[in-house]
């Protein structure tokens, strides 16, 4: 085995607090070990040459870059190693600016970790094998759950650009909660011509196949061909979809699960939404008194909703501003947490409310009392400290957004997962928002959490851009870092089918063993660790890899 | 509860009429010369006890896969054998379709490595035996379900002394069938009601390295275990526990080590592997030869993680391993 080891300068960045030098020379004893080398900047075209070099005459069958954290320059080396005909996955990155040299001043110290760390790289590296990267045959074709402004965007963007598209809705129409509202802030649209306008561009598509008053009742197989069954009012109907962007949309917060807000036992007592259904039947005196309550089921960590719904500080504002405009002598009071005007224009929209005599008072709301002349509002001023009792016309709720109610069966069925509030988890908050942990599942629009109209419109679109990323070409590669089994030692006994999320692992009846399926396979390793048997290994990171890295790690050098 | 009432010697026709057909077979034990011991039937019972006061391995161990369709098997044996084999159904290590699985109520029983010469295989001698002498296996006092209620039927004794056959599934409906008589409400009550309540045992590790000092490493624990159901163990090999040339260059890498290595490591990886569906009968330390109690640990540490998970390892058929059940919201109390 012939190893390259080449230890990065940064510049001044690694070189001032770890002994380099040091370092390339101590790595020359190791047998294995063909060119030991340190270099100013490795990631330089000369620093690459230098590598490229090294790999043609000395013929290096490994390559540890001790520099910066591997995802930085990544693919960069890959190429490197790729031009020079040795395979990409024999390269071995070892962090020795983020984990070493940016961490302390102390040289001594310094040097010995980095010292370590590529030991563990060089032993890891040892049992490195050549991977390929696997190219699988996928369907340009997406399967859309949720016929709202998410799903309906995501639709409109898939169909243009030539894909399939199958659009289930549960409802009997499209447009989700926006078709109901009669007011979109701050556009002043009607929610049903917004939704008929995206209708009438699905609608003459050939390759747009909607099914209204459908359920989804099976879902197999794995990125680039899940098999998914329709549950039709016509019957059962079966298609294959390559991706799946799941655009479920909230339901709207039940206030009945608070008792002390007595809501449904009065009609005096509504929510924002049925204030917006029928805000023009209420019946109210000349100057009527109106409470408007925010926060009602968000940031209430005894309901289990510790989140902010972001949309509800809107709505009460135009409660208000509704209230102001029918009557000029009405009495309007928010009682609020802090006002959560998100959207561009809410601040500004804040402060017309306030100019137009809504009266905003900081309180926790401890409960509403029924009377024959009103509604008794009883509470605590937190500005001032004081308690408050006041009678009121109308008791506006302004409700939050709860998990849609099919959270959990989609969950189940699709095998992803769901956040701590009981939405559709991301993949990764910042870098992966659009994605779910498995491959081509997107998600879509208020069922990863609260978002107003705008923001799932632009959601169900970036989901929908991705996904046509991955199926665009018909074809796709995986990542080679996926579990075999080592069919002699399987004992049959399945238990990796229940751990694996991605549902990958199939069951043999016939010889009693399992095997995987490589295109469904993400990678993720927990077949290989609930194994008892250890007959399942993940490529590129088997066992003996990880255990000879740790004992690098502790052995006395 | 309706059952069948079982008199005197009809439970040996009852078997011998099954084993009639040459494709059919029982597993139950043999009173023999030198004592009881466990024993597959075929044609005819010879010597049949349904008892048996002396634990050596726990039967379930041969059943592990057994795949074959076509012969018919019926097991006549203790709660604890049935559970177990209840687990490695559960592991698809055992095909149910043709086995019917008869528990039989226990009274415990002796060690085969203690003096068996005087111990009767009555039940209600064998009662009175256990009254009189503190020689049961400590494994058999701690149990948790002497009751012959698991499995697909089970025979009980009433206060009377007689015998019972009561069935919990259909395959159990279809022994029951083999019985002659007619179903009828027994009136009496078992001998053995409930579980009893057992004192609290050692399930901490303060003494685990001393009494595991004097381990051999000869893996008979595991090799006798009926849930440790692996075809090819992580143990064997050079995988986890290098010899020769592979230990010296551990050796000389890492420093020195104890000979026979990883005798803590093996202990504990057995333990995870088979703490969820341990049933508690002892077998282990049964085969180890060099008398380490390893029930007390075993025993106690799995009971308390199946606790957790209100489990019981071979209560019934459909109730899942929790291993083998994935849920997001469980051990939410574990997470802090």
């Amino acid at each position: 085995m012939k190893t390259g080891i080449f230890i990065c300068h940064c510049g001044h960045n690694i070189k001032h607090t770890v002994n380099v030098k040091k370092l390339s020379e101590y790595f020359k004893k190791y047998p294995n070990v063909t060119v030991s080398q340190d270099y100013v900047f490795v990631c330089s075209e000369p620093g690459q040459d230098m590598i490229r070099e090294s790999i043609e005459k000395k013929g290096l069958d490994r390559v540890i870059i001790a520099s910066c954290t591997p995802s930085l320059h990544g693919e960069m080396f890959k190429d490197v190693l790729k031009k020079s005909n040795l395979n990409p996955f024999l390269l071995r990155r070892v962090s020795i600016r983020e984990h070493c040299s940016w961490v302390g001043d102390d040289v001594e110290k310094n040097t010995e970790k980095a010292k370590r760390l590529i030991l563990a790289g060089l032993y890891s590296a040892a049992h490195y094998v050549p991977l390929e990267e696997k190219r699988v045959d996928v369907t340009r074709s997406a399967l859309i759950i949720g016929g709202g402004v998410s799903g309906l965007s995501a639709a409109a963007f898939l169909s243009k650009m030539g894909m399939q598209v199958y659009l289930v809705e549960k409802e009997p129409e499209l447009g989700g909660h926006v078709r109901t509202l009669k007011n979109i802030w701050p556009a002043g649209k009607d929610g049903k011509s917004i939704i008929d306008e995206m209708i009438e561009e699905l609608t003459g598509r050939e390759n747009v196949e909607i099914f209204t008053s459908t359920t989804i009742s099976g879902f197999e197989g794995f990125f680039g061909n899940y098999e998914v069954t329709l549950d039709t009012p016509e019957g059962e109907k079966k298609l294959t979809a390559g991706g799946v962007i799941i655009a479920i949309g909230f339901s709207p917060f039940d206030p009945r699960i608070k008792p002390e807000l007595q809501y449904g036992k009065d009609d005096r007592i509504i929510t924002t939404l049925e204030f917006e259904h029928n805000a023009d039947t209420l019946q109210l005196p000349e100057k009527p008194r109106v409470a408007i309550l925010h926060c009602v089921g968000s940031r209430d960590e005894q309901i289990g909703k510790p989140y902010c719904s972001r949309v509800c500080c809107i709505n009460a504002l135009r409660v208000g501003e509704a209230m102001k405009d029918k009557y000029k002598d009405s009495y309007v009071e928010s009682f609020y947490m802090d006002v959560r005007a998100h959207p561009r224009g809410g601040e500004e929209y804040f402060e017309d409310t306030q100019e137009k005599g809504v009266l905003f008072t900081r309180a926790n709301v401890a409960e509403i009392n029924l009377s024959p002349t009103g509604i008794v509002i009883r509470g605590e001023d937190t500005l001032f400290g004081e308690t408050f009792e006041r009678e009121f016309d109308l008791v506006v709720l302004s409700i939050g957004m709860s998990p849609p109610v099919d959270n959990k069966l989609i969950a189940s069925l699709l095998k992803i997962t769901l956040d701590k509030d009981k939405f559709f988890m991301e993949a990764h908050i910042k870098l992966r928002p659009f994605d779910t942990a498995v491959k081509g599942i997107f998600i879509a629009g208020s069922c990863s959490g609260p978002k107003d109209v705008e923001e799932s419109i632009n959601h169900g679109r970036a989901s929908a851009v991705k996904l046509f990323g991955f199926l665009n070409l018909g074809y796709a590669y995986v990542d080679p870092f996926i579990s075999y089994v080592d069919p002699k030692r399987c004992s049959g006994c399945r238990m990796c089918e229940q751990a694996c999320v991605a549902k990958a692992i199939k069951y043999d009846e016939e010889k009693r063993v399992v095997h995987v399926e490589e295109a469904a396979c993400m990678g993720c390793g927990l077949c290989n660790a609930t194994c008892p048997s250890s007959a399942i290994s993940l490529k590129g990171y088997i066992d003996c890899m990880i255990d000879d890295e740790i004992g690098a790690l502790l052995e006395a050098i | 509860m309706l059952g069948k009432k079982i008199k005197n010697g009809n439970i040996e026709d009852t078997l011998n009429r099954f084993l009639k057909d040459d494709q059919h077979l029982v597993l139950g034990f043999e009173k023999g010369e030198n004592g009881v011991s466990l024993r597959a039937f075929k044609n005819y019972l010879d010597h049949y006890s349904l008892l048996n006061p002396i634990f050596s391995t726990n039967g379930a161990l041969h059943l592990r896969r057994l795949f074959s369709k076509g012969t018919k098997i019926i097991l006549m044996l203790r709660p604890c054998e049935i559970r177990a084999y209840i687990e490695l159904i559960k592991l698809n290590q055992i095909e149910r379709e043709d086995i019917i699985a008869v528990s039989i109520d226990c009274f415990g029983a002796l060690s085969s490595k203690d003096k068996t010469d005087d111990i009767p295989a009555e039940a209600d001698q064998l009662r009175e035996y256990f009254k009189k002498t503190d020689t049961m296996r400590w494994a058999c006092k701690v149990c948790r379900e002497r009751r012959g209620v698991v499995g697909d039927a089970g025979i009980r004794i009433d206060r009377d002394g007689l015998f019972w056959a009561f069935s919990y599934t259909e395959k159990g409906d279809s022994f029951l069938s083999l019985i002659e008589g007619e179903p009828e409400e027994s009136r009496t009550e078992m001998l053995m009601s409930g579980s009893e309540k057992q004192d609290q045992f050692q399930n901490d590790m303060k003494t685990f390295s001393k009494d595991f000092a004097k381990c051999t490493m000869c893996m008979n624990c595991r090799d006798m275990c009926p849930v440790c159901y692996c075809i090819d163990c992580v143990f064997n090999g050079d995988e986890y526990l290098p010899k020769g040339d592979a230990l010296l260059n551990k050796i000389l890498r890492s420093g020195p080590v104890q000979l026979p290595q990883g005798k803590e490591l093996f202990h504990f990886i057995r333990m995870y592997h088979v703490s969820q569906t341990c049933v508690g009968c002892g077998a282990c330390e049964e085969a180890c030869p060099q008398g380490i109690p390893l029930t007390k640990y075993f025993k106690g540490i799995s009971e308390r993680l199946q606790g957790m998970f209100s489990y019981m390892s071979g209560r019934s058929f459909d109730e899942s391993i929790p291993y083998l059940t994935f849920l997001e919201d469980e051990l939410k109390n574990a997470e802090d």
